[in-house]
């Protein structure tokens, strides 16, 4: 009996297509579903050369595999990973899992054929594909050994890659290079034992894109058993907004924090500094009325001016409080300024144009000034008048400099002076609200409220002071926008 | 009786010469020395300037908390490292002079051995009945 004599028992009962090829290629022998699957019939089929079988794509180089397949055949499934496909008689093209065993009658070696039909695992392929495209987050799969079997577009978007780019390559490729040597470790082991579970439980985990960059990830596991063995998809969530927003509120609950001490303060300062007037005035009205009843109108009139001078001090202290507060919000039109003009405009005010401090003025920078002019006003006055109170007696000449210099794309505005200046103790309290450094001090509101003015304006203030030689003010301005109507 | 020789420390001219004039209408107190801030309060007492007044009562200090400089309270602890440094010190009665309620300021009142109690601003009868009982 012939092998294909043989062989023909065996394919009638062969619940999968099944087909004989001869080591030249000819077609000896297919069974009923073979036939029905490639459309053919017994007779046309032996015809023909498997070569026939095949797409045109390769049909020209296949018989080359097939010598190959005939030197060192072994049972083995065909194409090692590619997708497989036959051509039918009506040129309709099928995906096809193939299973070669070589056969030999003592002569002749041949390849027995198992052909499966895999149309519908195909579509069942695609359709979970383009489901796992539609996802929103990331999804990569990988096998038992690393490699990367499966993307889905997010996942393509996430990590900067094109599909192609890898399917098929380690997995490593999309862990920053520091973890890279331990994560086949990790596979490994959870491969060993793989359940359901988060990656790296505890620890912050990164992911790197295709340029290099990194950022935080979730990453969920899942083993997906599959004909070719245990598959891992990991499903990974792009932390990196979570990450900002949590730092950005944690920075926020800390201006929080500093904004409350500071009101605290503010509160403690604002209920003494605005407590002790009142009280003055009611101890000074007390001693009125007694004056009165004594027949004391000198001592009465005296009195009751002082308590208009301290309401009025007061009054006008409770008008900076707002002022500062109102700082925050409230902008004005920027225009056009002469720095030079404004500022012997405050000096005159300040010191009704006959002082003993000299003025001098050095401005570098010739170029208008944009910014808002009462702004302005409030800062240079507060400042000149704190250079005007702190001259030093000790010395002959009492000089103040206002020193304007390019800065950034802005300006830089100093003003010096030769007073007695401020102690290292004492400089990082100036800019404290209702902090009076000493007798001589203001109401402790000027160079609070004139920080508060200049950060609003978008610039920044600082001081330098050498105790005995002098105190220097700076403060930065970017040029504004003219309002325009 | 002996009178009361005080010295008030207070930065605000105004509210030394109210206190000035509601201790001589109130009476019993002798010569009232007056300071501007602590640094002052304290180099007239280093200069033995109460001295000749404090021979036969205690000192009365009223002491302002809120001081620009040095606090009320930092005089105060000043003083009291100066007395334990074992520098003669005339014998004195302190209390502090204050228009706020706050409570830290008065906990902090509590801290300083020293200071035998407070007065608020403006100072009236009964804060100076405060004093006297003092004195009882």
């Amino acid at each position: 009996m012939s092998i294909i004599e043989k062989y023909r028992l065996a394919f009638d009962i062969s619940p999968v297509p099944m087909l004989l090829v001869a080591s030249d290629g000819r077609l000896l022998l297919a069974n009923d579903d073979f036939l029905e699957l490639f459309e053919y019939t017994i007779d046309e089929i032996q015809e023909l050369s498997v070569e026939a079988l095949v797409p045109e794509s390769i049909r020209a180089h296949h018989p080359e595999l097939r010598n190959a397949y005939g030197r060192a055949s072994t049972k083995r499934s065909m194409g090692a990973g590619r997708d497989l496909y036959g051509v039918t008689k009506s040129k309709k093209v099928i995906p096809l899992e193939l299973g070669l065993e070589p056969v030999t009658d003592g002569v002749e070696t041949m390849a027995l054929v198992a052909a499966i039909d895999i149309r519908h695992r195909k579509i069942h392929e695609e359709r979970m594909h383009r489901a796992m495209d539609a996802a929103a987050c990331a999804m990569v799969m990988v096998d038992g050994r690393g490699t990367i079997v499966f993307v889905n577009k997010a996942a393509s978007m996430l990590f900067g890659y094109e599909e192609n780019d890898l399917l098929g390559h380690a997995v490593e490729m999309l862990i920053p290079e520091e973890f890279r040597r331990a994560h086949p470790v990790y596979i490994e082991s959870f491969m060993k034992n793989s359940t359901e579970r988060f990656m790296g439980l505890g620890r912050d985990l990164f992911a790197r894109r295709s340029d290099g960059t990194r950022f935080p990830v979730e990453i969920s596991l899942t083993p997906v058993d599959a004909p070719t063995g245990t598959l891992v998809m990991s499903t990974i969530v792009d932390l990196s907004e979570r990450v900002a927003a949590a730092e950005e509120v944690a920075e926020k609950s800390a201006e929080l924090a500093a904004l409350n001490v500071e009101l605290s303060h503010f509160a403690y300062s604002a209920s003494h500094d605005l407590k002790a007037p009142l009280s003055s005035i009611t101890g000074l009205l007390t001693l009125c009325i007694e004056d009165l009843d004594d027949g004391c109108i000198d001592d009465v009139r005296e009195n009751l001016c002082k308590v208009i001078e301290i309401s009025r001090r007061s009054a006008s202290k409770v008008e900076g409080v707002l002022q500062i507060a109102r700082a925050g919000r409230d902008g004005m039109p920027a225009t056009e300024i002469s720095l030079g003009t404004t500022i012997q405009e405050i000096w005159v005010d300040l010191t009704g144009g006959n002082s003993t401090t000299e003025l001098t003025l050095d401005f570098s920078d010739q170029a208008p000034l944009v910014t808002e002019l009462p702004t302005l006003k409030v800062i240079v006055e507060n400042m000149l008048s704190n250079a005007l109170r702190y001259v030093d007696a000790a010395k002959p000449k009492h000089v103040i400099c206002v020193k304007s210099e390019p800065h950034d794309c802005g300006i830089k505005i100093s003003i010096s002076d030769n007073g007695i200046g401020i102690s290292e103790h004492s400089l990082p309290k100036v800019f404290h609200m209702f902090k009076r450094l000493d007798e001589r001090s203001g109401d402790g509101l000027g160079l609070s409220l004139v920080q508060k003015q200049v950060e609003r304006l978008g610039g920044t203030i600082s001081i330098s002071s050498i105790e005995g030689e002098g105190t220097t003010i700076s403060f930065t301005l970017p040029i504004m926008e003219t309002a325009s109507d | 009786m002996t009178e009361i020789p005080v010295v008030i420390v207070d930065d605000n001219v105004t509210d030394r010469y109210i206190v000035r004039r509601r201790l001589a209408k109130a009476g019993g107190f002798g010569k009232i020395f007056e300071a501007d801030n602590g640094d002052d309060f304290l180099r007239q007492l280093t200069n033995g300037d109460f001295q000749k007044e404090t021979a036969d009562t205690p000192l009365l200090i009223l002491m302002d908390v809120n001081m620009p400089r040095k606090t009320g309270f930092e005089t105060i602890a000043e003083l009291e490292s100066l007395i334990a440094a074992g520098t003669q010190q005339p014998s004195m009665v302190v209390m502090m002079l204050t228009s706020s309620s706050n409570p830290r300021d008065m906990e902090q009142a509590e801290q300083l051995a020293s200071i035998n109690g407070y007065v608020f601003k403006p100072i009236d009868d009964e804060g100076v009945d405060k004093i006297h009982a003092l004195y009882r």
